[in-house]
């Protein structure tokens, strides 16, 4: 308690508002407020923070609605012209509702404008007693027009919203080019986008690995033929789209195909995930895919010949080897310069 | 989480095309519903803004609900001006019907708007002797209220449609214009 009394003294001495009645009397109650809710607890404490946002809400839309300089163009009180105190405390009533925890959110933003709308309304909607009144008909053109500029304005953060929802679900947009957008617009930083595809080979190289390292030659050749081939692609594929986790609404338009040609020894096996999604450049299918090289070549085996006992095969030395290159293709070795002139032509 | 994706020309456009909007429809009520120049632009601005609002809360309940073909088609038209293929059937059809349910839309809400927004601004003295209302009894605000929401008189909804028509006629127009930029005739339209 003397504590308290000394650092009420001191507040008294050195942060003197002007009178008692003031808005910097109410700045003080919050900060007051705030210093006794680090020393409460629990649901005191909540209060007392609770305490303390009302009145520097109160006292700050007090502040900046006498002080001149918050208006745009003042000339002389007949003149008043345009307050931006009600969009100042807007701020910090939006932050008060939504984001107390210090969090900024969506709902922060998005309500941000309507909530300044409502202050700056109040005093229209504020009677003689204080009563609650309806505006006299003078200011209600004002009061819808200021209303429907605001919601606008809602409207446009929430559309910002939306658009990083969808780069959500569809990440591989971002490497693609917006130039031709009516609507959006990308800076351009640094660090690019590598497609989904990438991802998606990446999780099939290990299964296919499973499937042909070690296994007998015979067998890894059979597996390689065109039926069994794209039944074990599409096979390992909707096991690689299952495994990456989250699964996004993309995944559904990333196709994966496969080519196969003989080297020198054993194969070559082109695996290529092609996005049939939304694209900037509709002629030029291929620029919008992703490769990754695989070779299969035939080495006698590792393994004692009593592993195998029931071995049948004509050629029972020989099995599978299967070695991968890193993903090549679309945003990953194609310089950005090269993307463009194509699309601009 | 946050991509540098911002929607300015979103902004842009949708000011312009208020703009073109308000001066257009502002114009044909000063002429043939007889208000002051000063009263057909503060009316055209009010329903505008009203329009877009609800237009926008419709766009964000719908791109919510879409199944997910016609979603990536919007999303690929937002972000790169195309409707990528494969397209699924009756894609056209969908867009024309929707385009057709919006200037419908439009118009039901800028008619009502008119009409309410008459009843909420004026006076009683004034709202006898407004050429928006058949009325001629003075009243309160609220009599004023419900009369606007149950009658409309048929000149009204005249011109009104032909503000509405008027304006997306122009706006029609200048994006027919910003098409031909990108789609300059003789090059193969896909």
């Amino acid at each position: 308690m003397k504590l308290l009394q000394d650092i009420y003294d001191w507040l008294q001495k050195n942060l003197r508002p002007p009178s008692a009645f003031s808005w910097e009397t109410l700045i003080l109650l919050s900060l007051f407020s705030l210093y006794m809710a680090f020393l409460a607890t629990q649901w005191v404490a909540e209060l007392l923070v609770n305490f303390a946002w009302i009145f520097l809400i109160l006292g700050v839309f007090w502040g900046t609605t006498s002080a001149n300089q918050f208006r745009v163009g003042y000339k002389s009180p007949v003149e008043p012209g345009f307050p931006l105190s009600p969009w100042i405390t807007g701020v910090l009533v939006s932050m008060y509702i939504f984001s107390r925890d210090g969090q900024l959110r969506q709902e922060t933003l998005v309500s941000w404008p309507i909530i300044s709308a409502i202050i700056a309304a109040l005093p229209d909607f504020v009677g003689e007693g204080p009563r609650l009144k309806i505006p006299v008909p003078q200011k209600r053109q004002n009061l819808v027009i200021l209303f429907g500029t605001q919601f606008l304005l809602s409207c446009w953060f929430q559309f910002y919203f939306v658009i990083q929802h969808w780069l959500g679900d569809y990440p591989s947009l971002m490497a693609d080019d917006f130039h031709q957008s009516a609507f959006v617009v990308k800076r351009e930083l640094a660090n690019s986008t590598i497609p989904r595809g990438a991802l998606i080979l990446n999780t099939i190289e290990p299964k296919l690995y499973e499937r042909l390292d070690g296994k007998p030659w015979p067998q890894v050749e059979r597996l390689l033929l065109q039926d069994q081939r794209v039944k074990l692609i599409n096979a390992v594929e909707a096991e690689a789209k299952q495994q990456i986790s989250p699964k996004i609404a993309e995944d559904a338009y990333w196709e994966v195909n496969s080519a196969i040609s003989s080297s020198n020894s054993g194969y070559n096996l082109d695996l290529r995930a092609i996005w049939q999604g939304p694209r900037a450049d509709l002629q030029n299918q291929e620029n919008y895919s992703v490769g990754k090289l695989c070779q299969i070549t035939p080495s006698s085996v590792r393994t004692t010949p009593a592993a195998n006992p029931t071995n049948a095969q004509p050629t029972p030395a020989a099995i599978g080897n299967f070695a991968c290159a890193p993903v090549r293709g679309w945003g990953i070795d194609q310089p950005s310069a090269k993307r463009d002139s194509f699309i601009r032509q | 989480m946050t991509e540098p994706v911002l929607p300015l020309q979103t902004i842009l456009f949708q000011v312009l095309f208020l703009f073109v909007a308000i001066a257009l429809e502002a114009r044909v009520f000063h002429r043939r519903l007889r208000l002051t120049r000063k009263h057909s632009v503060q009316y055209a601005t009010s329903i505008n803004l009203l329009t877009v609002v609800i237009g926008w809360v419709v766009f964000f309940i719908v791109q919510d609900v879409l199944p997910p073909d016609l979603k990536s088609q919007l999303i690929g038209y937002i972000f790169f001006d195309r409707l990528f293929t494969p397209r699924p059937p009756g894609l056209n059809l969908t867009i024309a019907l929707a385009g057709i349910g919006m200037f419908f839309a439009a118009f039901v809400i800028k008619l009502k708007g008119l009409e309410l927004l008459d009843a909420i601004v004026r006076t009683s003295d004034e709202w006898q002797t407004s050429p928006l209302s058949s009325d001629n009894r003075q009243s309160g605000l609220v009599v004023r209220l419900r009369r606007a929401a149950l009658q409309t008189s048929a000149n009204n909804a005249m011109v009104v449609l032909l503000a509405n028509a008027y304006s997306h006629t122009a706006i029609l127009l200048l994006l027919f214009l910003r098409f031909l930029q990108f789609n300059p005739l003789g090059r193969e339209i896909i």
